[in-house]
């Protein structure tokens, strides 16, 4: 097999991404293998709280609100570090744009405090 | 003046998919326009929710998500029922296919939405955008899903895969097979969702690709 840059990888392990039902299927392949897994692995119930349709229109469009409480910044340092342990791969737009993020999260900060 | 009930929806029972998106489409009709809806709502349900928990699996919002992606596409299929076209096909079970696929590309305009701060699909991307008939080219290497879930696994933390996950859901290919990369907005989104920085996202999905990467070069057999 070719090394991991090869763009055919990508694209194949999209695809397969795709007929797994892993993302969304885009063509009539990936739905048929999609339904056929379906068949296969039914989910475990529906939920009470999808089966009213009616409250499902009088609602309307809904949106997400709670973002994932599960990102710090410590955690960019983890992973700066973590590149630095492996060999320094952070490459120069990442690491560009890590000094930005970080500059505008102290001015944020700064600002703030300030106020 | 006659006072008109509310149709149940099991007097819709005998409809075609098609004539229930034509009578769900009079909406100077409401009690039947809800009732063909309901119905609708009662063919389609497990398949529209089966769909969003695979994809949906590891988020850590995930009863939300499907939730709000459940109402969003039910609700777009409401608004924009009129638009369907079976294109000539009148076997039942081809035009059930052909309201999958329409749900499925209408499911992943709404999970991107969600990623690019819009308020809602562009109505172009749900009335019009179907799904591709046929893809166009086979892949080179064809993994397995099995695999695919496995080499997922060896990523430790649930948030990176689902981040990875999304990462795919946005893949374009670009200009000689390279993949395109993600537009800011998507970036900004992610980095919002997930509590943390576009910076870390960039990480997040390099790291993690190489994880699924590697696995699947190790076990890959031809």
């Amino acid at each position: 097999m070719n090394d991991k840059n090869d763009p055919d990888f990508e694209a194949s392990l999209h695809e397969a991404m795709k007929k797994a039902g892993f993302i969304f299927p885009e063509t009539e392949e990936d739905l048929d293998s999609v339904l056929a897994h379906m068949d296969k692995m039914r989910a475990s119930g529906f939920p009470a709280e999808l089966d009213d349709p009616e409250a499902i229109l009088r609602n309307g469009r809904l949106t997400l609100n709670s973002p994932v409480d599960d990102g710090t910044d410590a955690e960019v340092e983890e992973n700066l570090a973590r590149a630095a342990r492996e060999g320094g791969e952070i490459n120069e737009e990442v690491s560009e744009q890590m000094k930005k993020d970080r500059k505008r999260a102290d001015d944020e900060h700064n600002d703030r405090t300030a106020g | 003046m006659e006072i008109v009930k509310p149709k149940e929806p099991d007097m819709l029972s005998a409809e075609t998919d098609e004539d229930l998106l034509v009578i769900m489409s009079i909406k100077d009709d409401t009690p039947a326009s809800h009732a063909a809806f309901n119905t609708f709502h009662a063919r389609y349900k497990l398949f529209l929710f089966e769909l969003l928990e695979r994809v949906c699996s590891s988020h850590p919002n995930k009863k939300e998500l499907v939730n709000t992606l459940f109402s969003n596409v039910l609700i777009s299929i409401y608004k924009y029922c009129h638009t369907f076209d079976a294109e000539g096909e009148t076997d039942p079970a081809q035009v059930r296919k052909k309201i999958s696929g329409w749900l499925a590309t209408i499911s992943r305009h709404e999970y991107k939405s969600q990623f690019t701060n819009a308020v809602e699909p562009k109505k172009e991307q749900l009335a019009y955008q179907r799904m591709i008939r046929s893809g166009t080219e086979k892949p080179k290497y064809d993994f397995g899903a099995a695999m695919v879930a496995k080499a997922f696994e060896q990523i430790p933390k649930e948030r990176d895969r689902d981040i990875l996950r999304t990462y795919w859901v946005f893949y374009e290919k670009g200009e000689k097979s390279q993949a395109k990369n993600m537009p800011d907005d998507v970036l900004n989104g992610m980095a919002e969702q997930y509590n943390t920085n576009k910076a870390n996202i960039r990480q997040i999905i390099s790291r993690t690709n190489k994880i699924v990467q590697e696995y699947l070069l190790a076990n890959y057999k031809i």
